[in-house]
C-alpha cells in the first residue's frame, strides 16, 4: 500500500469512526433516562450469611450495602417519601451495617439524619430510639448520634421527656466515654424547659462538684446559669406567697 | 479477490481456531457444571424452585460465558500477534481491514455459539419462545463482548490490560444505569462541585457505553414476565459493534507490525 492511498485510507477510516461515535452519542441521548421503581424492600440476609459474602472483608461489604440501602429510598424521578418504606426493615438493614462494622457510624447517621426526618413521628421515634440502643452498646463512639435524638426529640418531636430521656443516657455515661460537657449537660436545660427548675438546680450544682467541668469559663457560666434559676425560683415562690396572701384574705 | 470472501476465510479459520482449541468442550463443560449447581441451589430452595432454577441458570451462564469468550478472544488474538503469525497473513495481499473484520465476525460466530447452548440448555426448563428471545439477547450481549476484548486486544496488546479493560467495560456497562441514578442522589449537594463532577461523569459515561442492563433480563424467563424488548438490544449492537469495528481497524492500521 503506497503511502498516499494509506493517508486516505486512514483518513476515510477517522470519518467513519466519527461518524459511528455520533450515531452511539445520539442513540444514547434519544434513550429515555433509567428511572428506579419502587420495589418492596427486600430483607437482608443474616449477619452470618453476609459474613460469609464478604469473603472476608465486611468492612467493605457494609460500606456497599450502606450505599445500597441509602439509595434505594433516595432515587432521583421516584416520587416517594420515607414514609412508604417498611421501617422494620430499615432497622434490620441498619442492625446488619453496624454488626459488620461496629466502628463505622454510617448506619447511626443514617437512622438519625436521614431515616428520622420522616413526617411520621412513629416512624421517627422508631429510628431515634434504635440510635438509643446501639449508643448503650459503645457511648464513647456513638454519644454525638444520642445528642442529636435528643435535640430531635425536643424540637422536632415536641416531646421533652423524650428529650430527657436521651439526655440522661448521656449524663449517666461512665468517665471512660470522655464524653463533652455541653452533652451531658444538656439534661440539666431540657429540666427547666419542662419547668423542673429544681432538679435543674440539683444537677447543675453536681455538675460543679464532681469537678468534672475544669473550664474556668464554662464553671463561670453555669454559675450563672444556677443562679438565674435560683431567682426565678424565688420570684415564683415570692409570687406564688402572694398569690396565697391574697387569697386567704 | 475481493476483501469479503477473503474476510469470511480469515473467519472460518478463526472459528476452525477455536474448535481446535477445544472451546466447544469448554463450553458445554461449563454449562453442564453449572446445571449440576442450579441443582443444588434448587435442591435448597424451600418453595419457587423452577424460579430458582431458572434465575440462578440464566444470571449464572450469562457471566460464565462472558468470561469464557473474553478470555478465550483475548489469548487468541495476542498469540497471533506474539508468534507473528499475523504479520504472516498480512504480508499476503490482504487489507488489514479485511483482516480485523474476519478475524471479528469469527469470534462473533464463536459468541453465537456459546449463547446458542445456553438456550437449548435453558429451553429444557423454560417456554422455547422466551428462552429463544433470552438466547438472541445474549448472543448481542457477547457480540459486544468479542468487539471490547478485539479492540483491547489491537490497542493493548498486553493480555492482563486486556482482559481488564474488557471486564471493566462490561461491569460498568452493566452497572452504568444504577450508577446514573445514584449520581443524582437527593442527599447529594446538588451545588458541590464533587457532586456535579460526579453527576455530570455518570452522564458521559452513559451516552459512551451501551446499557447492558436492559439486555439478556433474567426477568424475561420469569412467569409474569415483562414484555421482552429486542429492538434496544439489536440496535444498541449495531452500532456499538460498529464504533468497536471501525476504531480496531484504525488502531491496526495506524500501528506498525
Amino acid at each position: 500500500m503506497t503511502p498516499r492511498v494509506r493517508g486516505t485510507s486512514l483518513a476515510l477510516m477517522r470519518g467513519l469512526l466519527v461518524l459511528v461515535l455520533s450515531a452511539q452519542l445520539l442513540f444514547a441521548w434519544l434513550q429515555p433516562r433509567p428511572a428506579a421503581s419502587l420495589e418492596a424492600f427486600p430483607p437482608p440476609p443474616t449477619a452470618a450469611a453476609l459474613r460469609g459474602l464478604s469473603f472476608g472483608e465486611p468492612v467493605a461489604l457494609a460500606q456497599l450495602l450502606g450505599l445500597y440501602v441509602q439509595s434505594f429510598d433516595v432515587q432521583s424521578g421516584v416520587a416517594f417519601s420515607l414514609a412508604q418504606l417498611d421501617y422494620a426493615r430499615v432497622e434490620t438493614w441498619l442492625s446488619r451495617l453496624i454488626e459488620l462494622d461496629p466502628k463505622s457510624d454510617y448506619a447511626l447517621l443514617l437512622a438519625t439524619h436521614v431515616y428520622a426526618q420522616v413526617n411520621d413521628p412513629l416512624r421517627s421515634r422508631q429510628m431515634l430510639d434504635f440510635a438509643y440502643r446501639h449508643y448503650r452498646e459503645d457511648p464513647a463512639r456513638r454519644w454525638r448520634w444520642i445528642a442529636h435524638a435528643s435535640i430531635m426529640a425536643r424540637h422536632r418531636l415536641h416531646d421533652l421527656p423524650l428529650a430527657l430521656h436521651y439526655a440522661r443516657a448521656l449524663a449517666l455515661a461512665p468517665d471512660t466515654a470522655r464524653i463533652p460537657a455541653w452533652a451531658q449537660q444538656m439534661q440539666v436545660f431540657l429540666h427547666e424547659a419542662l419547668g423542673e427548675s429544681e432538679a435543674a438546680l440539683a444537677l447543675l450544682g453536681g455538675l460543679l462538684d464532681t469537678g468534672r467541668v475544669q473550664d474556668p469559663h464554662e464553671i463561670h457560666f453555669l454559675m450563672e446559669q444556677a443562679e438565674r434559676l435560683r431567682s426565678a425560683e424565688r420570684s415564683t415562690s415570692t409570687s406564688a406567697g402572694i398569690d396565697l396572701a391574697r387569697a386567704s384574705d | 479477490m475481493t476483501s469479503l470472501p477473503r474476510a469470511l476465510c480469515i473467519a472460518a479459520y478463526t472459528v476452525l481456531e477455536a474448535r481446535r482449541a477445544r472451546l466447544l468442550w469448554l463450553l458445554v463443560g461449563v454449562l453442564a457444571g453449572l446445571a449440576v449447581a442450579t441443582g443444588f441451589v434448587s435442591a435448597l430452595a424451600l418453595t419457587e424452585t423452577a424460579r430458582v432454577r431458572i434465575g440462578f441458570f440464566a444470571s449464572a451462564s450469562r457471566v460464565a460465558l462472558v468470561l469464557v469468550l473474553c478470555l478465550h478472544v483475548t489469548f487468541s488474538a495476542l498469540r497471533e500477534h506474539n508468534d507473528r503469525s499475523m504479520e504472516l497473513t498480512l504480508a499476503l495481499a490482504l487489507p488489514r481491514g479485511a483482516y480485523y473484520l474476519g478475524k471479528l465476525l469469527g469470534y462473533c460466530a464463536v459468541g453465537v455459539t456459546a449463547a446458542a447452548l445456553a438456550t437449548v440448555a435453558l429451553a429444557l426448563s423454560t417456554a422455547p419462545g422466551t428462552a429463544l428471545a433470552w438466547g438472541c439477547s445474549l448472543a448481542l450481549e457477547l457480540i459486544l463482548v468479542v468487539c471490547v476484548t478485539m479492540f483491547a486486544a489491537t490497542a493493548l496488546r498486553q493480555a492482563a490490560s486486556v482482559v481488564c479493560l474488557s471486564l471493566g467495560f462490561y461491569l460498568l456497562a452493566r452497572s452504568i444505569a444504577a450508577v446514573q441514578l445514584m449520581s443524582h442522589s437527593q442527599l447529594l449537594d446538588p451545588a458541590a462541585w464533587s457532586a456535579r463532577l460526579s453527576s455530570g461523569t455518570a452522564e458521559l459515561l452513559a451516552l459512551l457505553l451501551p446499557d447492558l442492563s436492559r439486555f439478556t433480563l433474567t426477568d424475561w424467563l420469569l412467569p409474569e414476565a415483562p414484555t421482552i424488548d429486542l429492538l434496544y438490544p439489536a440496535m444498541q449492537t449495531a452500532i456499538y459493534a460498529a464504533l468497536l469495528a471501525v476504531a480496531g481497524i484504525l488502531e491496526l492500521q495506524r500501528t506498525s507490525l
